[in-house]
């Protein structure tokens, strides 16, 4: 008899005490072949050294009076220069956002039926997605120095389509190709501008924010979005996409690498401003109110003020309100590859209703 | 409005709104363009290009038997791989449909069990069929029934075990690893025993059903499943399983390819008939596949007849067991195309 073995490449440690999450987040840990340390608090934690773990999966809701930036300042007293991926159901969107304040936090999850504004410490909260929890500890696990693309969120021989984008023209070209690919499928329309948000912004966002010159400075960062411009063919565009039916998830990699994790904590903290197209009560002009007006984003930027002129990183704060999940992977000096993964399956509102789950691999 | 030459398309008989979005959206993204009509008789015969599947919602009319709803769609389609779906009283309805017309592909719509058994769905609270199960499904008609495990039912790239068997003692400690496997995953409880269950009736099946001599006679049916059995150095059986965190999937595959559509639906019969108590150890029931039914949600059959068989059990293993039952079994036939008639009845 042979056998391939079950042997763990690692240790995750986690911080939680609610029988639901740590089931689920045993059945993810597995998937990437992790074995774990279970503390019911960051003081029950070992005292370990960098590289003990490969991670910190800590459940906010251990303690929801308590900020969560400071669970993790404890988390990492406790596990040194060890990164911390959080989980939250209640006040599940604010308090996963104000926890990438932390330097170590290196991704959010909400809990499922965790999304909703009336979720309390009373609601009964499941775990998180143990698929989506098990495809980012793989990835975390496996450290690809290569871009992934969409592959690895939908079910294995799902077609991927794939374009090079060397102009603002071929975005606007790839961009028509991708939603006439989503068009066949019957997608509704919420279903449909939620996609075009994620795939234009992430596209623009490759297309201005990320090009550099020889001494790192941004090229294009400053020029409106509505300015045509033209990438030296060494810093073409990859955009990937691919839908098994449930998921629809669009990758798009730029070849400088130069995102870095506190700019991306920095703009999806936005969220917490009032005046944030999902978080906030009021929405910027141009918008409405829970994250519906994402549409002036992808017709000319209307409506999005500084979003036209570049840098604001507003396109990475809707592309995450927009998205199921938003997978970020940068090889420094290499390149960054942005993953957008989108749930197509049922309703629309219980796709949104799923939340938006954040990873960042650098 | 035609569909342009060379287009792979699928004709769908329904008209519940959920169920033709996720066909659409699940066959659209397995490159194949859906064409929908609300009645069997309307469906259109010439302009569908190179049709793939012919799928009818039994749901169209709940009140007409399934075998009639499905001759009527398939006149326009011969030769065409027919699949079923259904919310209202859905497996006996879906059994009905496999075990007898040509359907190969069952189906239940998701939230379809949840239902009184004959009672009419509250609308709205029927969904259409699960979208990765009939994108797998598509896409294994497109490539074709060769033996490709369980990764096309998890997210690419989730790792697969292979374990080799060639003897009652080499399925023991398969079994054991399978269950060890399980349990490093976290599942207790029922969804580790439907798991466990599911893996042993499949490595029985390849050790006990399915060899045959070299006249085609079954070798060891007859067997106590006690009595320990040895396969040839040739007749090794793979089993493969995975699981992505949310689904859990095992495959067993001997090379006899002795199964045949009519041992499977003479079986799963029971499940609608009402299931005799198993005798331990006697061979031949078929009681196996019938408990094996019961605990996955996709049982997948492929056949090349004298060459290969490999029989799936898919699992949903995410939130509760409970949650992972009521999604209910779907169950697809593949038959290599030169032997589609066989009716060979070993193995189940």
């Amino acid at each position: 008899m042979s056998s391939s073995g079950l042997r763990s490449v690692g240790r995750a440690a986690i911080v939680s005490r609610h029988a639901s999450t740590l089931k689920h987040v045993t059945q993810a840990l597995a998937v990437a072949n992790l074995s774990s340390r279970q503390a019911i608090g960051p003081s029950f934690l070992p005292r370990s050294a960098p590289g003990e773990f490969e991670l910190v999966l800590l459940d906010l809701d251990i303690d929801p009076a308590t900020a969560p930036t400071e669970l993790c300042a404890q988390v990492a007293a406790a596990c040194k220069n060890t990164p911390i991926l959080v989980l939250a159901g209640v006040n599940a969107r604010h308090r996963l956002v104000q926890s990438l304040a932390h330097p170590d936090v290196v991704g959010c999850m909400p809990k499922l039926g965790a999304w909703s504004e009336t979720a309390t410490s009373d609601a009964k909260l499941e775990g998180p997605d143990e698929q989506e929890l098990g495809l980012a500890l793989r990835r975390r696990v496996e450290r690809a120095i290569q871009p992934s693309g969409p592959a690895a969120y939908l079910l294995a021989g799902t077609v991927i389509e794939e374009r090079l984008v060397g102009s603002s023209a071929d975005k606007d070209e790839t961009l028509g190709a991708l939603l006439a690919d989503a068009g066949r499928f019957g997608l509704g329309d919420e279903k449909l501008r939620r996609l075009e948000t994620a795939a234009d912004e992430l596209m623009l966002n490759a297309v201005y924010d990320a090009p550099r010159d020889e001494r790192g400075k941004p090229l294009h960062a400053d020029i409106d979005r509505r300015t045509p411009v033209t990438l030296a063919a060494q810093a073409q565009v990859r955009v990937r996409w691919g839908c098994d039916g449930r998921s629809f998830v669009v990758s798009v990699a730029d070849r400088f690498g130069a995102l870095e994790r506190a700019t991306v904590a920095a703009h999806v903290q936005r969220l917490l401003d009032a005046r944030s197209p999902r978080l906030g009560r009021a929405g910027p002009p141009g918008t409405t109110a829970g994250g519906a007006g994402l549409g002036s984003a992808t017709t000319g930027g209307a409506g999005l003020g500084s979003a036209t002129t570049g840098g604001a990183g507003l396109g990475l704060v809707l592309t995450y309100s927009a998205a199921n999940t938003l997978a970020l992977q940068v090889v420094r000096g290499r390149f960054t590859e942005a993953t957008a993964a989108l749930h197509v399956a049922g309703s629309n509102r219980t796709a949104v209703a799923r939340g938006s789950a954040l990873h960042i691999y650098d | 409005m035609q569909v342009a030459k060379g287009t792979r398309s699928a004709a769908l008989v329904s008209r519940h709104g959920p169920t033709c979005r996720r066909v659409a959206q699940s066959l659209g993204a397995a490159g194949v363009h859906v064409r929908t009509s609300p009645f069997p008789s309307e469906l259109p015969v010439d302009d569908l290009g190179d049709v793939v599947a012919l799928l009818v919602d039994l749901d169209v009319s709940p009140g007409e038997s399934p075998g009639l709803l499905v001759s009527e769609a398939r006149r326009g389609y011969p030769d065409v791989p027919l699949m079923a779906t259904a919310g209202v009283d859905a497996r006996a309805r879906l059994l009905d449909a496999l075990c007898e017309g040509d359907v190969n592909h069952v189906i239940p719509k998701r939230g379809a069990l949840t239902l009184p058994r004959g009672g009419m769905p509250v609308l709205g609270s029927l969904e259409g069929p699960d979208e990765h199960d009939l994108f797998a499904a598509v896409r294994r008609l497109l490539d074709g029934p060769e033996s490709p495990g369980v990764t096309p039912y998890l997210l690419a790239g989730a790792p697969v075990h292979e374990v080799s068997v060639r003897s009652s003692e080499d399925k023991d400690r398969a079994l054991e690893r399978v269950v060890a496997f399980g349990e490093s995953m976290g599942l207790t409880g029922e969804k580790l025993r439907r798991v466990e269950l599911a893996a042993e009736e499949l490595l029985m099946n390849a050790l006990y059903d399915a060899p045959r001599n070299a006249d085609g006679i079954a070798r060891n049916a007859s067997l106590d499943r006690r009595q320990p059995v040895a396969l040839g150095a040739d007749e090794t059986v793979h089993m493969r399983y995975g699981c992505d965190g949310q689904t859990l999937a095992v495959a067993v595959a001997d090379p006899f390819g002795s199964l045949s559509k009519k041992a499977v639906t003479d079986r799963l019969r029971k499940v609608r008939d009402g299931i005799p108590k198993p005798n331990a150890g006697v061979a031949g029931a078929g009681l196996g596949l019938v408990m094996t039914y019961s605990v996955a949600n996709q049982l997948i059959f492929a056949v090349s007849p004298g060459r290969l068989t490999e029989v799936t059990a898919v699992l949903h293993v995410g939130g509760s067991n409970r949650a992972a039952q009521e999604r209910g079994t779907a169950v697809h036939f593949y038959v290599a195309p030169s032997s589609a008639a066989g009716e060979g009845s070993g193995g189940w």
